[in-house]
């Protein structure tokens, strides 16, 4: 006799790959039809690319080959993206498709940023707290719905023509963007950043200290000034920790 | 060592209704009629501080339960104690009259499914599964109760009936029972228990609460959808359920293609209109 745990491994292979066993294949019917829906809802420009019937094709190798141990389906497919770089790599059909996964990077970041619920400072809070501790070494706490990403295509451009009707020709530029999603005051934001920029607040989610940006930044103090600036009334950082 | 037994505290609620994003401003600006509301804790993992605060508001007028589909109880995997610190929470920050989860598993080995598949009904499952409710009645602070599931699959390993199933492994961890009358129904056409058996073996004194939902015929079994009035069968069972168990809080579920509200309250009159005739406390 099987014990519970080959029973739901066995179990589980029936549900996870095409079955002829009749009950198991209902099981598996509901189980691709959830997930598949969860991924819609995260990423529509990437069925709209792709089209429905295709979508759902994906959908179902994703779901066989990277299953996920995480109970909450609000966050299924957070690794998509790099399951599709796999795809366009091996698949004949996705050759043409080199921008798929960076799309569904820039909507999962869309996705998880609009999620993100937190209260944070008004510029002049952050400043006055900044000032008040002047004399002690501090880190700047970047907004939590941030996400940093490089592309090698026009991700932003690409998106935005698919929020459209009818999709115009977008000229596939290789060149590297660098993107930034954020959420602030209750709507998600993205914006296009220069290397420096990117490289600065890329610093800042290492949690790098105000004293060791110093010294990165000793020849530039300005530049490290006007990136702090720019990153507090952006809404980028939204707090400031004291280093004790 | 928690011992569930309701003889002592019968709760005097009727029925009730799950609520659901679409009838949130409605229900705070209206106040309708309805004894309590369900709150599916998995929608409200990281929802955002507007959406408990309104919830706040609604439980300031009615009781709540909260009710749960991720635990996967009866996984050979370890409890994940994240998602249920995420379930303590909400139920510190609500204070629901009852806390359930499904007897059944969601996935294993590293995998999960996201839906609700059945046990197999052994000694190793009871004990297996009885150990698990301590943990979570432990880490809670408080008894859960635990709801029979629909199936579409039975095992040949099953050495024992549903009704016994869930009432050792209720009695083993001292956790209530959600009786899903819908779920026997459901069962019984799928698989063919009797379901006016099922109703008379499962001891009164467990039961904390009842579902009724709708289903959908499909080709060779019924779904359980959720997405339709109660049946007339589903109705005769649970008019015998009443007619055994007495009057407990009755839940309406209704959680796809989600109705305007009136039609919620109407199916919770028509089970408030059957406890009322059928139940004398
Ligand atoms: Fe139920």
């Amino acid at each position: 006799m099987r014990d519970l745990a080959s029973i739901q491994k066995d179990f589980l292979n029936g549900v996870l790959k095409e079955n002829k066993n009749k009950s198991l294949s209902v099981y598996r019917d509901l189980v691709v039809t959830n997930h598949l829906s969860a991924l819609k809802d995260v990423y529509p420009v990437c069925l709209r690319i792709v089209g429905e019937k295709y979508f759902s094709y994906l959908s179902e190798i994703y779901l066989e080959k990277r299953p996920t141990n995480e109970p909450d389906l609000n966050v299924y497919g957070h690794d998509f993206s790099d399951f599709l770089l796999n795809e366009i790599t091996e698949r004949e059909e996705l050759s043409e498709l080199g921008y798929l996964s960076e799309v569904t990077e820039f909507e999962w970041n869309i996705y998880s940023a609009s999620r993100k619920d937190f209260v944070p400072n008004s510029p002049e809070e952050i400043i006055s707290k900044i000032v008040s501790n002047e004399n002690v070494d501090v880190i700047f706490i970047l907004n939590p719905s941030l996400s940093l990403s490089v592309f090698n295509y026009p991700i932003i451009e690409i998106w935005k023509e698919h929020q459209n009707e009818e999709v115009g020709k977008i000229e596939l530029i290789n060149s590297k963007n660098y993107v930034v999603v954020w959420k602030h005051n209750k709507d998600v934001v993205y914006q296009n950043i220069d290397e420096n920029e990117f490289n600065f607040l890329n610093l800042l989610s290492q949690k790098k200290s105000f004293n060791e940006l110093s010294e990165i930044y000793s020849d530039k103090e300005k530049e490290l000034e006007n990136f702090i600036a720019t990153s507090i009334n952006n809404g980028w950082i939204v707090d400031i920790e004291i280093i004790v | 060592m928690f011992k569930f037994d309701n003889t002592s505290r019968r709760s005097n609620l009727k029925s009730g209704i799950g609520l659901r994003d679409p009838h949130l401003e409605q229900i705070i600006e209206e106040k309708p009629n309805i004894g309590w509301f369900e709150i599916i804790t998995d929608n409200l993992i990281n929802a955002d501080e507007k959406t408990l605060q309104m919830l706040e508001k609604i439980r300031s007028d009615y009781p709540f339960s909260l009710h749960s589909v991720g635990t996967s109880i009866g996984s050979v995997d370890d409890l994940n104690f994240d998602y249920l610190k995420e379930l303590r929470k909400l139920s510190e920050r609500l204070e629901p009259f009852s806390v359930s989860e499904h007897l059944c598993w969601s996935g294993a080995h590293g995998v999960h499914l996201h839906d609700l598949f059945p046990l197999p009904m052994t000694e190793e499952t009871v004990l297996h599964v009885a150990e698990r409710v301590e943990q979570i009645q432990e880490f809670f602070g408080h008894e859960i109760l635990i709801e029979n599931v629909s199936a579409y699959t039975d095992f040949v390993e099953s050495e024992m009936s549903e009704p016994e199933f869930i009432t050792q492994i209720a009695r083993k961890s001292g956790s209530g029972i959600l009786l899903d009358i819908n779920n026997i129904f459901i069962n019984s056409k799928n698989l063919g228990l009797d379901a006016k058996k099922y109703v008379s073996e499962v001891p009164k004194n467990l039961i904390g609460e009842m579902h009724l939902a709708g289903g959908e015929q499909r080709e060779g079994y019924i779904l359980d959808s959720h997405n339709c009035r109660v049946w007339d069968e589903v109705w005769d069972l649970y008019e015998y359920a009443l007619g055994s168990y007495g009057q407990i809080p009755t839940l309406i579920e209704w959680d796809n293609d989600i109705p305007e509200l009136s039609v919620l309250i109407d199916e919770a009159a028509n089970a408030n209109r059957r406890i009322d005739s059928i139940c004398v406390i």
